[in-house]
């Protein structure tokens, strides 16, 4: 699977999350909406994407995606 | 992009000076224990130094300034001048330095002054009191770098009380014709002095009654006007984005290798951003000191305390080629480079 596809970025995504919720996370999932999304668990997401993908995202592109598959759409635009 | 080096300037002595009273992040009150856990290995810190409400960040700096003064055998009658940096001053006016010459007994022509920076102030201080030497012909300085952050912030807070932590430096200076280059490298990104910032009690939004009612933000955040608020995700991505190109860009300037540094003393912010620069600069970790597990984030302090806490062998500090870099409130940027030849460093002060 390439690290530019759009399963991978879910799975590797899943991984930030605890066990009992990364069932839940598909492609539509708003991450906003989940019970374990705080200030924390944004930078961990913000510092991890930057570790595997060199992109690190901003305040706007969290609140512009509306979906793990909006958020990986802005990770592809911003590593061009 | 300011770069800049300074001649004739050599560092002497460092001391710190830290509140006796810990408090533990394990005893945080927290819904849920397990991201309590998480929180704490994220951040990096276990425990934080509180000063009392009767301590202030001058108190922890004239303790430190005291011992180090001590330790080197300078008279005080030869300091030239005293730089105070802090953002918890002890009044509005007149400014703390002064009334630090008096409690030192500093001889009255010595040259005051107080510089308002925070994580990047220890690095903004040295710049300032060492181009003072250079240029004035005055031989000795005082660089006093202290903070009670704690005192700023809510109790309500749960996303900035596990961070913040206090205590008080004292760094001594002195002009010599034989010092290595001081090599500095200063930005400022003044259109984000909102991302970190005291709202209330300045000129522009005075202290009134308002500045006292508490304000939720979040179910975790409630906190007043005169509370430090942060805009963290921000500051976050101003790390992550800005401090490794700095610096480069520094090392390249000064012509230096990085396999020539010896130790890289960051700002310590949260061990999460430590960790990610030095992933970014692709430094060995062995290099990269951290005094965040017993002494969280202490703001303009945290270069100098992690240099006495991590790095001191005997009485001095081992010798060296540092990095040293700032990084937050302004939002502002400042790196250097400091040659450390032995440097006199008396044990940390726990301060009752």
């Amino acid at each position: 699977m390439s690290v530019n596809s759009l399963d991978t970025f879910l799975n590797f995504l899943r991984l930030l999350f605890k066990e009992d919720s990364r069932e839940t996370i598909t492609a539509e999932t708003n991450l906003s909406t989940l019970k374990e999304w705080s200030s924390l668990q944004t930078m961990i997401i913000v510092n991890e994407i930057d570790k595997e993908y060199n992109v690190v995202l901003d305040v706007d592109d969290l609140k512009n995606a509306s979906s793990v598959r909006g958020l990986f759409e802005i990770v592809q635009l911003k590593k061009r | 992009m300011a770069f800049f080096s300074i001649a004739h300037v050599s560092l002497k002595g460092i001391s710190a000076a830290v509140p006796q009273q810990r408090v533990s992040n394990f005893d945080l009150e927290h819904s849920d224990k397990e991201e309590l856990q998480k929180l704490i290995s994220t951040l990096g810190i276990e425990e934080r130094r509180v000063a009392t409400p009767s301590q202030c960040a001058s108190d922890l700096c004239v303790a430190a300034a005291e011992k180090l003064l001590s330790a080197l055998n300078w008279d005080k009658s030869e300091i030239d001048a005293v730089f105070f940096v802090t953002q918890t001053p002890d009044y509005q006016l007149p400014g703390t330095s002064l009334h630090i010459q008096e409690r030192l007994g500093l001889p009255k022509s010595c040259a005051t002054f107080d510089i308002n920076q925070g994580c990047a102030g220890y690095v903004y201080g040295l710049s300032l009191a060492s181009a003072f030497l250079s240029s004035s012909g005055l031989k000795k300085a005082l660089l006093l770098v202290g903070d009670t952050i704690t005192r700023l912030i809510s109790p309500f807070d749960q996303s900035l009380l596990p961070l913040f932590s206090d205590c008080g430096t004292a760094s001594a200076l002195e002009f010599d014709a034989k010092a290595d280059p001081l090599y500095f490298n200063i930005t400022s990104e003044g259109e984000n002095f909102d991302k970190i910032m005291v709202s209330d009690g300045g000129a522009r939004n005075g202290f009134s009654e308002a500045s006292l009612v508490y304000k939720e933000y979040h179910p975790a955040v409630k906190r007043m006007g005169i509370h430090l608020a942060m805009k963290g995700l921000d500051v976050f991505n101003f790390s992550l984005k800005k401090v490794a190109p700095n610096v480069e860009e520094l090392l390249k300037k000064a012509k230096r290798e990085r396999s020539a540094i010896d130790y890289f003393v960051f700002h310590q912010a949260n061990q999460m951003i430590l960790d990610s620069i030095a992933k970014k600069l692709a430094i060995d970790r062995a290099k990269v000191p951290s005094s965040l597990k017993t002494f969280g984030n202490t703001s303009s302090t945290t270069v100098p305390l992690t240099i006495v806490a991590n790095l001191k062998t005997g009485n001095t500090i081992a010798d060296s080629s540092m990095l040293l870099s700032g990084f937050g409130v302004g939002l502002s940027l400042a790196s250097a480079l400091v040659n450390f030849k032995g440097v006199i460093c008396p044990d940390i002060i726990e301060l009752s």
